[in-house]
């Protein structure tokens, strides 16, 4: 009886894992539990947050772009299934190659490596114009980008 | 009648040899642990003392609840007991019941002696060394695994049977059924993983007492923060709720399944 | 005549101490000469202000100040040579602001109810003593810290406790730093170090925080004669050294943590007389394959003692309580190797949900089982000189409970004649 349940259970799972060609969802973070892959600090700061989907259904949670871009560089690209990052306002959840990004080496990010993200062009060169500095970046740019802060 | 037969049944439990030993290996064995405990560091949390006194819990108490009550069950038959018991205006109900409660009373028995001992102990080294949740996870050990045990009892043709049943169940639920599931571990996602843990959970009478003793100590975080949510949803009021109603699912269902499995063995003799 | 000046005198007198009394903090201290002392009364000060000269500050016994949500209540900016002494902060946003300044001393301040505490910028010689703090209540993603410091040298921390911020210690780009006998409870982190180097810190109690001293791209560090106890929640930790160089962790006592030293990504350095004692897991090591050692600590009643993801790590002459071999040569190592390496303690590393299986039934016997095959090992995780008797001596007083004594003969003789009453025929 219990194998017969836990068969189906196994079975259930494993078809859900299975059906793979689908949209990837950003996953509402936890501040208590969620924890960084890279750096393992706390996401205290939803602001700056990122996370990546897995084609398996398992989350990588990141606190800041930079620790994210660590991943995803050395990640195997055929599990990728999408990576989010938060935007400037720290409300929505962007993709992170349609993203644009500003760089500024005061821009306060939890490891201060001082990249944040936009939803498009037009954002970023107004967040350049508010505050004063910064550098527009796009994702291949990001890509090649010397993290060293 | 039945309480008659529940006094015979007692006595007859706590007349064999067999128990007398396990009482006595029991209260050794409590008394080596607390021994060991006062040598050990005062340090509260999950260390490995109280991981090795929950683990000798898990390993001992179900391992001689299943094989005592299992062959008791399994010789009333074999005996002819049993089809005697049948002459007399017992119902079945009335057997299994009888049987289940003196099997727990029996038990409970030995664990007040090695408590008794635990506390002796402790009383002589000033430290207060047995939580209250041990206690209570004990007695909820005995009270499901008797109730497996009087289930595997008559499923089994013979008292051999019955001793080979039980041991595969206590393997099963103590070592297999991990030993399987962190097999899959290894190559499935891990949410899937997380999932099927959570599933096991319920479905493995020694995992979900395991799992007591993590809720009811406060000691959750030890599980790790993939189950934040799972032991969030225990932690409330209706996670209690449903932790009583599962606990006492696991002790009603497999005594109604030996009831309903005694009554067509009946039919069919 | 006498009297009607008598009572001229008394009113102006009362007019004099009460405008002196209303006089707001700021205009005390454009009053107070450069190098000067300024004494505040018993008050309350509900009002910001900001100190650019040299200045004593000196607080009364009541004197109390709060400038509200959202506020700083001092602002030392572009100073030298100020001093600030005896004050009580509550209710605001932050009590002091030190921007580009420097021999800054901050001594016996006590704060209640402070989203932070002590900020500090491009600053330099800051010393801050005697700093008390309780901050909000509530989940720590909400709260600021206790005493934080940003792009600064030289910044010295003693004798302070600060509890329920988000971290207590923080110190960002910060080269040169002393942390002395603090205490921090109940927050995030205690100490955070990020980009820091020349990092002293010593004789700190750290407890139930999340993570104990976490140590990110730091270089040059030495962490030593630290409590650091019961860090037990998800994803806790003692210690965290995360890309970290040339880190000497000694002589500290780690106690009932979730993971006790937890590093990656480590290089050139060294966790030596430390003492891991009750932990769940006492040292894990990721990507840390560079020039680390492990030596000469003490490990006693953790669940697992040292687990990686198969990086090694130089592990030396420890003492291990589960060690099993003997020592028939005398000479204080045990004959046999020590292996640390556990097939579940590496899966525990890499996948998050075996967790659960910690210490379980199961787990057990497959170390048991571990302990046999394992004797073959060579590299990982291999101690081939443990230590036979422990660095540390744990002591215990014993006392004789008479109430659980008489109570446990009670249950045990009641248990007995019950045993025996129900046999007889």
């Amino acid at each position: 009886m219990k194998k017969i349940l836990l068969s189906i259970a196994l079975a259930t799972s494993v078809l859900l894992a299975g059906c793979g060609d689908k949209t990837y969802e950003a996953k509402k973070i936890n501040p208590a539990t969620d924890i960084c892959e890279i750096c393992n600090m706390s996401i205290a700061n939803e602001k700056y947050a990122g996370q990546i989907a897995l084609k398996n259904g398992d989350y990588k949670m990141f606190d800041d772009l930079g620790c994210l871009m660590d991943y995803y560089s050395t990640m195997k690209k055929g599990d990728l299934g999408e990576a989010f990052i938060k935007d400037e306002t720290g409300k929505d959840w962007l993709e992170v190659d349609q993203a644009t990004f500003v760089y500024d080496k005061n821009i306060p990010t939890p490891m201060s490596y001082g990249v944040i993200a936009f939803k498009d062009d037009a954002a970023a060169k107004a967040y350049i114009k508010k505050e004063g500095a910064g550098k527009v970046m796009s994702f291949t740019d990001l890509e090649n980008f010397d993290w060293g802060a | 009648m039945n309480q008659l037969f529940i006094k015979l049944e007692w006595k007859q439990m706590l007349r064999s040899r067999w128990m007398q030993l396990v009482g006595v290996l029991f209260i050794v064995i409590f008394a080596a642990i607390a021994l060991i405990q006062q040598l050990a560091l005062p340090v509260d949390g999950f260390t490995r003392q109280t991981a090795s006194f929950l683990n000798l819990l898990l390993f001992l108490l179900p391992l001689f609840v299943l094989t005592i009550g299992s062959m008791s069950v399994a010789s009333d038959v074999e005996s002819g007991w049993y089809s005697l018991l049948k002459t007399y205006p017992l119902s079945l109900s009335g057997y299994i019941f009888g049987k289940y409660v003196s099997l727990v009373l029996s038990f409970s028995l030995i664990l007040l002696l090695s408590f008794a001992v635990v506390l002796i102990m402790s009383g002589v080294a000033g430290a207060f060394q047995l939580p209250l949740v041990f206690v209570f996870l004990a007695i909820l050990t005995v009270l499901i695994f008797a109730a497996i045990a009087i289930l595997c009892g008559v499923i089994a043709k013979n008292r051999l049977h019955a001793l080979a049943l039980s041991l595969v169940v206590w393997a099963a639920a103590l070592l297999l059924l991990s030993y399987v599931l962190m097999a899959i571990g290894t190559f499935v996602a891990g949410h899937v993983m997380l999932n099927l843990t959570i599933v096991m959970i319920h479905l493995n009478p020694a995992e979900w007492i395991r799992f007591g003793y993590f809720l009811f100590s406060g000691q959750t975080t030890v599980l790790g923060p993939s189950f934040y949510d799972f032991t969030a949803f225990y932690n409330s009021f209706l996670g209690y709720l449903i932790y009583i109603v599962i606990s006492a699912a696991w002790i009603l269902g497999p005594l109604a399944l030996a009831q309903w499995l005694l009554s067509r063995k009946g039919r069919v003799e | 005549m006498k009297w009607r000046f008598l009572v001229m005198f008394f009113i102006s007198f009362i007019g004099f101490s009460a405008t002196a009394h209303a006089e707001s903090l700021q205009s005390q201290i454009d009053k107070t000469p450069d190098g000067g002392t300024l004494k505040l009364f018993d008050r309350v000060y509900r009002e910001q202000a900001v100190i650019n000269k040299p200045i004593t500050i000196i607080g009364a016994e009541k004197t109390l100040m709060k400038a509200g949500a959202e506020k700083t209540v001092l602002t030392i900016e572009n100073a030298k040579n100020v001093h600030l002494k005896n004050l009580n902060f509550s209710r605001s946003n932050s009590a002091i602001d030190v921007k580009k300044s420097s021999h800054i001393t901050i001594e016996n301040i006590k704060m209640v109810r402070m989203w932070g505490g002590v900020t500090i910028r491009n600053s330099k010689n800051i010393a801050i003593k005697n700093f008390t703090m309780r901050g909000l209540d509530g989940q720590y993603a909400t709260k600021g810290a206790g005493i934080a410091a940003y792009d600064s040298e030289d910044i010295q921390i003693e004798d302070s406790f600060i509890t329920e911020v988000m971290d207590a210690y923080y110190l960002e780009r910060v080269t040169g730093s002393t942390i002395l006998n603090n205490k921090a409870t109940y927050s995030r982190y205690g100490l955070h170090y990020m980009y820091g180097k020349d990092i002293y810190a010593k004789g700190n109690t750290l407890e139930k925080n999340v993570t104990g001293i976490m140590l990110m791209i730091a270089e040059n560090a030495v962490l030593e004669k630290n409590n650091i106890q019961y860090q037990s929640d998800w994803n806790s930790s003692g210690f965290t050294l995360y890309n970290a160089k040339n880190i000497v962790t000694k002589n500290n006592k780690l106690i009932g943590n979730h993971t006790a030293i937890s590093s990656q990504n480590m290089k050139n350095s060294v966790i030596q007389d430390n003492v891991f004692l009750t932990n769940q897991t006492a040292v894990e090591f990721t990507g840390s394959e560079t020039n680390n050692t492990v030596h000469t600590n003490d490990f006693l009643g953790n669940i697992v003692n040292i687990r990686s993801d198969g990086t090694s790590s130089d592990i030396d002459g420890n003492f291990y309580d589960d060690y099993a071999g003997f020592d028939v040569n005398g000479d204080g190592f045990g004959d046999e190797k020590y292996v640390a390496l556990q097939s579940f303690g590496q899966w525990m590393v890499r996948e998050p949900a075996y967790q659960y299986f910690i210490e379980s039934p199961s787990v057990v016997l497959l170390n048991e089982m571990d302990q046999q095959t394992n004797k073959t090992e060579k590299n990982q995780l291999v101690d081939s000189k443990p230590l036979m008797t422990a660095i540390s001596e744990e002591k215990r007083n014993y006392s004789i409970n008479y109430f659980l004594l008489i109570f446990g003969i009670m249950l045990f003789a009641g248990g007995i004649y019950g045993w025996r009453r129900s046999v007889k025929i």
